[in-house]
């Protein structure tokens, strides 16, 4: 079913290395906040840095960050500095949120040792409570990326118009709605794509082109209107929490191995990139800042009032029995708020949690799967 | 009190101070006390928050409420001076910590203050919480987001912007319309409006504690140092809350200051150090029992010259001539603790070479990001620009890391000698 986008993926590296070779810059960003659409409008190549699970490419980023950092930050700096992942190779330039210690540290080491120049966008951080954000906190996000806009004119050479970013924005609409659309499948019994497979669609759009992706996702899409779904027996699970990046399986080849019927995530690297779209009418640089103040927030926010809003609509629509709760080690954000999420999950829906709290490699495969097995069982799925 | 806390808390003995200097009498007095002076005016309607440690006091102190730094105050008494880090150790304040939420990868001495009020063993019992986020500390928020919800008090934050150069129009102008939020709420907390006037006094006073604070460090750039380590952290990590006064700790400050000064005319050094020493800055962060590694860095044969943790906020005075919500703003966003690690060390480098060191102790909490991700990298600034070594001790609990840090502080002290 998403053959296609294999071998896209296969050819991309290339078309990268052709388009940089004609003086086209490459620009990194590690998570959802970084508005992608304004690195698309200035003519570079936006590429989500969302790799990760390979624990020889964790250590290799220990050499530049303690070992207590979250291992995607180490593997973030892993691959660069080992120059073993050709998008990660391929960046020219850096760009961030300030989303966490981590990140922020990431990109700090990435100018420090690599000397490759990077983007740090202010990120309000008390967002996502009652109100999604204070009127302040949009007019100080606008001009950070107005900031952002500047910096990468000047990357470029050339000015970013008004009209390219509304066609941007137009065009990751349109890939945002086609996710939507796969996804919304998943609230089927009988759903035509499994959610894995959906999970690893949205994956690939971190590093193909923005075209090319919409085109191959209306084909998904066309596909899975044909087809026939298979009705997939168990409790219905959602698995939420810190990043689960591109490469990082293990709990879903686990999850496979046992018969765990996942049908949605509220993860930075699922659902939440690309939820919700832009509205684009008025200011564009307006509606941008509205749009990623008012994603499904991160943990790395102090009121949770909308997080939680988020994760009950999904059990609501998705029909969820349990959640798995995963955290890579040392993610305090997620780590620190695994208690909080229980307890609402259990007075709120009456559903449990499992709590997974791991790092990248295959040491603890076996103990996690006897407790997900028994997860599985006390859902009566087994 | 201070002598009944003396007597009975067993780790007060073990913690070091230059009993000759009035001054630290005082602000140890005033570290005692306040606590039981919050209580008391609270009984009489006056409300506690708990303020972050990089606060800026200013605005707590002129809405007339007691600021209160829970993480500072709370983890120091039941880490260091209960000695309660553990159930491995007979205590039970971590281990509290961790069955109220906080993950085991938290930071212990963050995990210690958070055991301790939820489990009601608090010294003060906050009535809100109040928190400046942005640049400085995810766990620390997210503790106080856990603590505020479990025990449903108000909780306010305000963000702190990313530090650029080029960005000081419009994030002083954001942060400025946070603190004016942040000035509501406290007008809702304390029922009082707080005038121009009454921030501009709390900025004055607080610019006096802070020169005094500057002065006293200048003695450590001294080849003959007169104040102990100890006694100068002391003198510094009073500045998150001023333990309760900027008066009275203005006023130990000063005779602080005075002895060290008559010290200084003298050529006096303080006691247990010589001027042999290898002279040692401490960069990072306290840990379950870091008043006693300060005296352990003199007792192992090393003269300490200076730290840069999140109590040197005093780099910087506020602007007084400008507007008060501007000036605090302003002084916020510029602190060096706050900053990207790049501008952070342009600040504070010339500092560190102000006090002449021969080398560096970093020291991060296992589990922190805030001090452990830029460690290797702030050691290899201070190679390239000082010519310095640096030591990186990564702590947890004192039974697990005391004796290693003895081994590893020692030896680094043997190879500057």
């Amino acid at each position: 079913m998403i053959e296609n986008f294999d071998s896209l993926l296969k050819a991309r590296p290339m078309e990268i290395s052709e388009a940089k070779s004609k003086g086209i810059k490459v620009v990194g960003s590690l998570c959802m906040y970084v508005p992608e659409e304004i690195i698309h409008a200035s003519g570079l190549i936006p590429i989500r840095l969302a790799h990760g699970g390979e624990v020889e490419i964790q250590s290799a980023g220990e050499r530049y960050i303690r070992q207590y950092v979250c291992p995607f930050a180490r593997a973030s700096i892993g691959y660069r500095a080992e120059e073993a992942n050709p998008y990660y190779k391929s960046v020219d330039a850096l760009a961030e949120a300030y989303t966490c210690d981590a990140m922020r540290y990431t990109l700090e080491c990435w100018q420090h040792y690599f000397k490759i120049p990077t983007f740090l966008l202010g990120l309000p951080r008390a967002i996502g409570g009652s109100e999604y954000y204070r009127s302040q906190a949009l007019e100080y996000f606008m001009n950070e990326i107005k900031w952002f806009k500047k910096e990468l004119e000047n990357l470029s050479g050339k000015e970013i118009s008004e009209a390219s970013i509304k066609d941007s924005i137009d065009l990751y609409n349109s890939i945002r709605k086609r996710l939507r659309e796969i996804y919304d499948y998943l609230k089927e019994d009988s759903s035509p794509i499994t959610w894995e497979d959906a999970f690893k669609t949205v994956h690939a759009g971190f590093y193909l082109d923005a075209k090319k992706y919409l085109n191959a996702l209306e084909k998904l899409c066309d596909d899975l209107r044909e087809k026939e779904g298979e009705e997939k027996k168990g409790p219905r699970l959602l698995i939420t929490g810190s990043i689960m990046a591109a490469g990082d399986y293990k709990i879903i080849d686990i999850l496979n191995n046992i018969g765990g019927n996942v049908v949605v995530d509220n993860l930075c690297t699922g659902s939440r990139y690309f939820w919700n779209l832009v509205e684009n009418s008025g200011d564009p640089i307006r509606a941008l800042a509205d749009r990623y103040l008012k994603l499904p927030a991160c943990a790395r926010s102090p009121y949770a009032e909308k997080r939680l809003e988020f994760l009950s609509d999904l059990i609501k629509d998705y029909r969820v029995d349990g959640v798995i709760y995963y955290t890579i080690k040392f993610c305090e954000s997620y780590g620190d708020e695994a208690q909080l999420v229980r307890d609402y999950l259990k007075e709120r829906h009456g559903i449990p949690m499992y709590h997974i709290d791991t790092e990248y490699g295959v040491a603890d495969v076996g103990p996690i799967r006897t407790r997900l097995e028994a997860f599985l069982e006390m859902l009566g799925g087994s | 009190m201070a002598e009944d806390i003396l007597q009975i808390l067993p780790g007060v003995a073990k913690v070091r101070v230059d009993q000759d200097l009035t001054g630290i009498g005082k602000l140890m007095g005033q570290w005692f006390e306040y606590p039981e002076i919050y209580n008391a005016e609270q009984k009489e309607g006056k409300k506690i928050v708990v303020v972050w440690p990089l606060n800026p006091t200013e605005p707590y102190f002129a809405a007339d409420v007691n600021p209160y730094d829970i993480l500072g105050h709370e983890a120091t008494y039941h880490g260091q001076l209960e000695e309660d880090f553990g159930e491995r150790e007979g205590g039970k304040a971590i281990k509290a910590g961790e069955e109220a939420g906080l993950s085991v990868d938290s930071c212990r001495f963050n995990c210690c203050w958070y055991g301790a009020f939820m489990t009601d063993s608090t010294l003060v019992k906050p009535d809100a919480f109040s928190m400046f986020v942005g640049p400085w500390c995810d766990n620390v928020a997210k503790s106080w987001q856990l603590a505020s919800t479990k025990k449903e008090l108000p909780l306010h934050a305000v963000d702190t912007p990313v530090y650029h150069p080029d960005k000081e129009d419009w994030a002083i102008d954001y942060m400025v319309k946070e603190l004016e939020d942040l000035m509501e709420w406290l007008a809702r907390i304390s029922g009082r409006e707080t005038t121009e006037q009454d921030l501009k006094e709390q900025i004055k006073i607080h610019n006096e504690c802070r020169k005094m604070q500057q002065e006293i460090t200048k003695f450590l750039s001294l080849s003959k140092v007169p104040i102990n380590a100890l006694d100068h952290h002391l003198s510094l990590a009073i500045n998150a809350d001023w333990f309760g006064s900027p008066e009275k700790a203005l006023d130990a400050l000063k005779t602080l200051y005075d002895e060290g000064n008559e010290r200084a005319k003298k050529g006096i050094m303080a006691p247990n150090i010589s001027e042999d020493n290898p002279r040692i800055f401490w960069i990072g962060m306290p840990t379950t029992d870091y008043l006693k590694t300060f005296s352990l860095i003199e007792d192992l044969g090393g003269t300490y010259v200076g730290q840069d943790v999140y109590w040197t906020n005093c780099y910087d005075l506020m602007d007084e001539r400008k507007e008060p919500l501007e000036a605090i703003a302003e002084w916020t966003w510029k602190m060096p603790y706050n900053i990207p690690t790049e501008y952070r060390m342009e600040a504070t480098l010339p500092l560190i070479k102000e006090s002449n060191p021969d080398g560096a102790i970093y020291c991060c909490n296992f589990g922190c990001h805030n001090w452990g991700s830029p460690a290797l990298m702030i050691r290899d600034v201070l190679k390239e620009e000082l010519g310095i070594p640096t030591l990186i001790l990564d702590a947890t609990v004192p039974a697990e890391h005391g004796p290693e840090f003895r081994e590893k502080i020692g030896s680094f002290i043997d190879m500057l000698k």
